[in-house]
């Protein structure tokens, strides 16, 4: 068991075969530096226990592949990522620092999935982006790469 | 502290409110600031903002009333911009469930009536719920009539929230939530969308404004020009508006490196150079994964690009079992461009390489060193083409080449360590002299005859042959020039090629591991396998795996049948020298075999326990090749037991005591 603490100073214990697949507390078990609590000060509580609990669906990821459990992995994994946006950014963000391959891939390609062909109102929307550009740098932008801004906008809708 | 402000700071904040409620903006409504929400008062002691009621806050313009959650309880609460601090009623604050801190320094609060009301306690981060998203407030404990709670200036300002007075409506707190992501990161998100909706991202705002101009993946393709149709061709006016496109792109493109490139368009022979200083381009980026289509038609060649841990035996037994329904149409040959390898000189970090429908130059001067895959797709080779391909490739690993037209004979040379051919059209020889050859695999619609010229290291074959002449040539034949080396063999039969099953067949040497497929083959006998068992001495794993659609509905019991192979299976004779160990049978992929066969059967099977035993595998259709199967036992070893079905459990730990033992 490899005991991890989040950044408002809750303490979880994890099998170490589901830990291991952070590359960076793999690395850190490896060299002898995960004996004690192991603090994660970029990562809260609630965003942990995101994490940890696909790690431990994932844990016999390899062999979920080979025995017909992966339709009941992928199944997971759907329903993992369904959450909003912050959560999920969250996720990435801790995903990148504890540097959890098969994470980071799930969690950007369902941000992408999301940002697929979206209007540039709908993603400013989504994601809450203040717009700062000028009309003047708008337009040079629009200038640079004619062909992305031709065509009608596909999806308008904010989800 | 908050709750004991000085009374200087509380009229400062105060007067600001009021300087507001007087500025211009107002000045056409103005409020009367005595029947209002609020009322001032200053004196020797702190006090707070009044309260109002209901009517009150409906005729107001300055309130917003609303029910919101506080600890998932639903409220009635007002959003008053005009209160400093935030109240709650104690009748609801008795369901929060804890209990409330003393302020230090009590408030005095003014209500309209001109009264005053003393607040001592406080609910110090009750979690308020707005649009779903989880807020916090300190709630002061309150008497009110009117509302369960009142949000004040000081939850608005913690959460971002702003209030419009005209719509009298919360605005959900604007918070950029990309912000906190680092570039790169966005940068690989926007890596997996459509070149042209990253590009597009540029103008959210002007931290996006470069992003997409660092993406580690590439993806050219006709959808960027707005042709979107699905045809092998696309008209010239569209081609070169596609080479004017990618020349835009790559002046703004700001990228160190990009990790792969794909390209999906078709492209006339005339735009060679255009094509040229893409490929000068890949160079530049340091391009490890390449793919080049040169039609605008998708490959389904995703499943192949990165074969994980030891896949490389799964893959194409998946195709064996659903054939392409539809035939590929070919373009014109003369419409085929010709891809030049010699573009590829310069590429020194490229490691894997898909090529489709084209035509492959290959150069006799050059050499890639980095090169480990190539996957080619309906591609024309014609005769000496490959061999010069693989002659310029010094560390090739893999080759996989799917749907192409090949010329009569070829030869496999080189370092390549697995090679893969997948319903391709045209071959009549092959001839295997790659020293470092491990793996072989071929599906083809006909007979195709094999020669082993120098395939020291060989160890897995997997051969499906269609056509009534593959069968006994495989049993016979081919047996007979199998390197002694070669430890697994699979081999699928489809339709009627099962009748052709041949009675008597040549020695296997040393083959260990034998798996017969048969496929569409709905009421074949299994005792007809029996003389396998005599062609092949040393056989310590047979696995019999049938698969058909119709047995779902019209199950067939085979348990005699198996019954009778078990027996043949385990008599001795007089070339049999090692223990016979395994037979599995796979009746229909997702639907547990097991549960086919009674009880008794499969626990006699289980009894044996020296060593003889049989095994089935409930296996997935990808996932039904020797080597998946001995990476999923060799697996299971350690977790993955407990989520198997107990009986599948039973079956594979015995199969592990045998590995232990041999």
């Amino acid at each position: 068991m490899v005991k991890l603490k989040s950044n408002d100073d809750k303490e979880f214990e994890v099998e170490e075969a589901a830990v291991i697949q952070s590359e960076m507390i793999k690395n850190m078990i490896e060299d002898g530096c995960a004996t004690s609590v192991i603090p994660l000060p970029n990562i809260d509580s609630k965003t942990l226990i995101k994490v940890i609990e696909y790690l431990n669906k994932h844990i016999n990821m390899g062999k979920a592949a080979e025995t017909g459990e992966e339709d009941d992995l992928k199944e997971f994994d759907e329903q993992f990522v369904n959450m909003g946006w912050e959560e999920l950014f969250d996720v990435i963000m801790a995903a990148n620092y504890l540097n959890i391959h098969e994470l980071m891939e799930l969690c950007c390609q369902s941000a992408a999935d999301r940002l697929k062909n979206k209007s540039v109102r709908a993603v400013r929307e989504m994601l809450k982006i203040t717009n700062d550009l000028t009309e003047e740098e708008e337009q040079e932008i629009i200038n640079d790469a004619p062909w992305a801004f031709e065509g009608p906008e596909i999806d308008d809708t904010v989800n | 502290m908050l709750y004991s402000m000085p009374r200087a700071l509380i009229t400062s904040i105060l007067s600001v409110q009021n300087s507001l409620r007087h500025s211009p903006a107002y000045s056409s409504t103005p409020p009367s600031p005595q029947k209002g929400t609020i009322s001032v008062v200053g004196s020797g002691r702190n006090r707070l903002y009044a309260l109002t009621n209901r009517q009150e806050a409906k005729a107001s313009p300055h309130v917003v009333t609303g029910t919101l959650q506080i600890f998932s309880r639903d409220v009635y609460l007002l959003l008053d911009p005009g209160s400093i601090l935030s109240y709650v009623t104690p009748y609801v604050a008795v369901g929060f469930g804890f209990k409330p801190d003393m302020i230090a320094e009590s408030f005095s609060i003014s209500t309209p009536m001109g009264d005053f009301v003393m607040a001592r306690r406080v609910y110090k981060n009750c979690v308020v719920s707005i649009l779903s998203r989880d807020t916090v407030a300190d709630l002061l404990e309150l008497d009110i009539v009117n509302f369960d709670a009142i949000l004040g200036m000081d939850w608005l300002h913690s959460c971002y929230a702003t209030l419009d007075c005209r719509t009298q409506k919360v605005h959900e707190p604007k918070v950029d939530y990309a912000s906190q992501l680092p570039d790169d990161v966005l940068s690989s998100i926007l890596a997996r969308i459509e070149i042209k909706d990253a590009v597009k991202t540029s103008i959210l705002c002007r931290r996006w404004r470069y992003l997409f101009a660092s993406m580690p993946t590439l993806r050219f393709s006709h959808n960027m020009i707005g042709y979107n149709y699905l045809d092998h061709t696309c008209p010239p006016y569209y081609q070169q508006k596609f080479w004017k496109v990618v020349n835009q792109f790559f002046q703004l493109y700001l990228g160190r490196k990009v990790v792969e490139l794909e390209m999906r368009i078709f492209i006339e022979r005339k735009f060679s150079s255009e094509f040229g200083r893409l490929m000068h381009s890949i160079s530049k980026f340091g391009v490890e994964r390449l793919h080049l289509n040169f039609s605008c038609v998708r490959i389904p060649a995703s499943r192949y690009i990165y074969p994980k841990r030891n896949r490389f035996f799964e893959f194409s037994l998946e195709l064996c079992v659903r054939i392409p329904a539809s035939r590929y149409i070919y373009p014109k040959r003369n419409r085929f461009f010709e891809f030049s390898l010699e573009l590829l000189s310069q590429a020194s970090s490229l490691k894997s390489l898909f090529l489709s429908v084209c035509v492959v130059q290959p150069s006799v001067t050059l050499r890639l060193n980095s090169l480990e895959t190539l996957f080619l797709t309906r591609v024309l080779l014609e005769s000496g083409q490959l061999e010069g391909i693989l002659s310029s490739c010094l560390n090739l690993n893999q080759l996989i080449i799917k749907y192409c037209k090949l010329p009569h004979k070829l030869c496999i040379s080189g370092t390549v360590k697995f090679v893969s051919f997948v319903y391709s059209d045209g071959l009549k020889e092959i001839d295997l002299k790659a020293t470092n050859l491990r793996g072989f695999e071929c599906f083809f619609n006909y007979k195709v005859r094999f020669y082993f010229s120098s395939v020291p290291v060989l160890e897995y074959v997997k051969i499906s042959l269609r056509g009534d002449a593959s069968m006994p040539y495989i049993f016979g034949e081919f047996a007979t020039d199998l390197p002694a080396q070669v430890k697994s063999l699979i081999v699928t039969t489809c339709y009627a090629q099962a009748t052709h099953f041949p009675t008597e067949m040549q020695i296997f040497g040393n083959l260990r591991m034998l798996a017969l497929l048969f496929e569409s083959t709905y009421d074949f006998d299994i005792v007809k396998v029996c003389p396998v068992l005599e062609a092949c001495p040393v056989l310590q794993y047979l696995d019999i795996l049938i698969l058909d659609q119709l047995s779902k509905l019209c199950p067939i019991n085979r348990a005699t049948d198996l019954g009778v192979l078990k027996d043949k299976f385990e008599t001795p004779s007089p070339i049999n020298r090692t223990n016979r160990d395994l037979i599995s049978l796979v009746h229909e992929p997702k639907v547990d075999y097991a549960s086919q066969l009674p009880d008794d059967v499969l626990s006699s099977i289980l009894a044996r326990d020296d060593g003889a035993a049989a095994s089935g595998s409930y296996l997935q259709e990808e996932v039904f090749s020797l080597q998946g199967l001995d990476t999923m036992i060799e697996m299971n070893l350690q977790h993955a037991t407990p989520l198997l079905p107990y009986k599948i459990k039973s079956l594979l730990l015995i199969r592990r005591k045998l590995s232990q033992s041999g």
